[in-house]
């Protein structure tokens, strides 16, 4: 009985302090209208944080507002900020799905509300965007691809021997596509094993994968998809193992990693990562432009080769994907010879 | 004085029961006044379907706790299930194993699996005498690494209409200034699952021995209540809301990875927490539960809509969960000492003890 009482007691105030804030509470911003973009990222290390960095100073040129959520490598929470996005009332989505499929589903609720949907750095399968704008990730692999065929033509003389992929989470797009460049230019050298090993972008996976494989059998060289997460515990597995050998030196183990890292960078000065394959991840701000284009203006955004003077990632091209239009911003293989380029976002 | 104070107890208690419901309340008002984007339609229709997988497991939950156990595994449930359903549905473009079952049949499967997988755990907590927390936690990583073990390594999706109704379908639509807010069959799903829970709850023999094997499982058992069936009841339960959990979901998401549900046992120990499901079992009730789900609902959506930093997000969220097992302790106490004062109150009347605080009226009143 005190229950019900209770219960009756809270819900009328409850629906009395409803009423009473549907009076007075804001109704709308007020402000005067400012373009506004909500930015969905996957978490916030070293390279996404650069990716959130290119797109806010871009936003700030333009005098854009941008809302910039981070779901912990969530993709449920990534969905439930797709909502509130829309919920915001922004003028135009930009997103890096944590997984390529499940937001699809958001995307869709987006689009529904009439917001358009770029992707920034990965993107969807199964579900159109308007655009992506994203680093040509199979570049990435393939260039790694023939690093490691080099080194081990170089060693033994003959194409032969055994390479570790340490690969990010395969739910991405990115992840597919460098194991997609990758595996295909190795498929080409039947004498070359290639041991596939999935991290999720974690850490303690790294360090044990490598740990592992390296400590159970001989292995010529690793690939890993990342150097923001992957470069420091495997150095580390390697360290444990006494196989951390520089570059050059008796028993080295090659080791090439994409983005192109502060950390990645280091490794390439002092000897212990071979080569780095980085990202434009500082440029992929260059998404706002086609935003403006295709939003504001109303124009159609063309396809073809697409050239920037200076850019490290030109020439990029623009095509039409199965999930929307694709623009794929150039890889760059980094050695001890340009690693002190001033326009790596490494170096930045 | 000493009416005074027990007054002053009385109301504290209310407040402290109803806490959930008191802060959605307080909540809801701070939001509104921050933003005007929050009280819109959008943004309120989407607080339920939102948390209405959390909601679900928080039943399960909720009855596993009233006996004095807890499902820690219930997450990993909701991710084995989530993702094998998805498998068996998707076509191999999409990450499916290629099966391609009908959606009905496979959620016949997995809801028989989410039961079957809950009844073994109470069998195992029962009758190997095992420690319900540790072996919850070996049944929490040894699914997750089962969902592991049968993936593609990749997640998958394209569920179809039918399966994803319950979790992604609408009710209708209606258009507010001049866009397209649906009304989701979830947010009806989560209203009717907690009514039925508060009936059986509240209102069966069942619901009430599930109470009594909580608050003290030996006289429970002296009173003929045959504790260790409660017990599985209470875990298939759990596992059969995992299940379902599961599809509302996947429905919700059109899709499952390895990782979907991970790391919500907090959250959902939380909500159910913070609810007034006590930690010493037998106290609680599902309506309670109920603010403390859509509590965490209305502060998960409206932490972001307000665009606070995440670190505030989980600052707040984490502060919650201390501040449901304080106010747990804080009744605990209080009922001790109020059942201490009552008992001894029984054996003194005729005395009026300052030291003890009590006093005649109180002794009566007892009685």
């Amino acid at each position: 009985m005190t229950d019900r009482r209770t219960f009756c007691f809270y819900a009328v105030g409850f629906f009395s302090a409803m009423i009473l804030v549907c009076g007075c509470g804001k109704q709308g911003d007020g402000s005067e209208k400012v373009f506004t973009v909500g930015a969905l990222h996957p978490e916030m290390n070293a390279f996404h944080s650069a990716i959130k960095n290119s797109v806010d100073k871009r936003a700030e040129e333009k005098g854009w507002k941008i809302i910039n959520f981070s779901a912990g490598t969530s993709a449920e929470k990534q969905l439930d900020q797709m909502e509130s996005l829309i919920a915001l009332g922004v003028d135009a989505i930009l997103i890096c799905p944590i997984d390529a499929k499940s937001i699809g589903s958001g995307v869709k609720k987006a689009r529904d509300a009439g917001i358009p949907v770029y992707g920034v750095d990965r993107s969807t399968v199964g579900t159109p965007l308007n655009m992506t704008v994203q680093a040509d990730n199979e570049m990435g692999g393939r260039q790694a691809a023939v690093g490691a065929v080099a080194f081990l033509k170089k060693k033994y003389g003959e194409h032969k021997g055994v390479v570790l992929e340490l690969q990010g989470d395969m739910a991405s797009s990115v992840a597919q596509m460098r194991n997609k460049g990758f595996n295909e230019h190795m498929a080409k050298y039947p004498n070359i094993k290639v041991l596939s090993k999935p991290t999720e972008w974690d850490q303690d996976k790294f360090f044990k994968g490598a740990l592992d494989v390296v400590g159970s059998q001989s292995v010529d060289a690793i690939f890993s998809h990342t150097d923001v997460i992957g470069t420091t515990p495997i150095l580390s597995a390697l360290a444990q193992l006494g196989k951390k050998i520089k570059a050059g030196q008796k028993g080295h183990i090659w080791y090439g990693a994409i983005d192109g890292s502060p950390t990645g960078l280091k490794a390439v000065r002092e000897g212990w990562q071979d080569a780095s394959y980085s990202q434009p991840c500082t440029d992929c701000g260059i998404v706002l432009d086609f935003v403006e284009k295709e939003v504001l203006k109303g124009e159609t955004i063309a396809t073809g080769p697409f050239i920037k003077e200076g850019a490290l990632w030109s020439p990029a091209r623009i095509f039409q994907a199965d999930n929307g239009l694709m623009m794929l911003l150039a890889t760059t293989v980094v050695t001890k010879d340009n690693v002190d380029d001033k326009r790596l976002w490494g170096n930045q | 004085m000493n009416k005074r104070g027990d007054y002053l107890n009385r109301v504290l208690f209310l407040l402290l029961n109803n806490i959930a419901w008191l802060l959605v309340a307080v909540s809801v008002i701070v939001f509104s006044l921050l933003s005007g984007r929050f009280l819109r339609p959008y943004t309120l229709l989407g607080i339920i379907p939102r948390v209405a997988p959390i909601g679900i497991l928080v039943i399960g939950q909720s009855f596993v706790m009233l006996t004095k156990h807890f499902d820690l595994s219930s997450e990993s449930v909701l991710g084995l299930t989530a993702f094998s359903a998805t498998l068996l549905i998707a076509s191999p473009e999409l990450g499916g194993w290629g099966t391609m079952l009908p959606g009905g049949m496979v959620i016949v499967l997995m809801l028989g699996a989410g039961v079957l997988i809950g009844m073994l755990n109470g069998l195992m907590i029962t009758k190997l005498k095992l420690n319900n927390l540790v072996y919850t936690i070996a049944v929490l990583i040894t699914l997750r690494g089962v969902s592991y073990l049968i993936s593609p390594a990749t997640s998958a999706s394209g569920l179809g209409d039918g399966f994803g109704w319950l979790g992604g379908g609408s009710l209708f639509t209606v258009m507010v200034d001049g866009k397209p807010v649906r009304v989701s069959v979830s947010l009806l799903f989560f209203f009717l699952i907690f009514a039925a829970v508060h009936i059986i709850t509240r209102y069966t023999r069942f619901g009430r021995n599930i109470y009594a094997v909580g608050a003290n499982r030996a006289a429970a058992e002296a009173a003929g209540i045959r504790s260790e069936r409660i017990i599985i009841a209470v875990y298939t339960i759990s596992g059969f809301c995992a299940a379902l959990a599961a599809w509302v979901l996947a429905g919700r998401m059109d899709s499952a990875t390895m990782k979907t549900g991970y790391h919500w046992i907090f959250s959902i120990q939380a909500a159910a927490i913070i609810g007034g499901i006590s930690l010493k079992g037998g106290r609680g009730n599902m309506i309670g539960a109920m603010g403390g789900v859509i509590l965490w609902g209305v502060l998960d959506t409206g932490l972001l809509i307000v665009q606070a930093s995440p670190w505030i997000i989980d600052a707040i969220l984490g502060g919650l969960l201390l501040l449901a097992i304080l106010l747990d302790a804080l009744k605990n106490r209080y009922l001790a000492r109020k059942t201490l004062k009552e008992q001894l109150s029984k054996s003194l009347v005729g005395l009026s003890d300052d030291y003890l605080n009590i006093n005649r009226s109180l002794a009566q009143g007892a009685k």
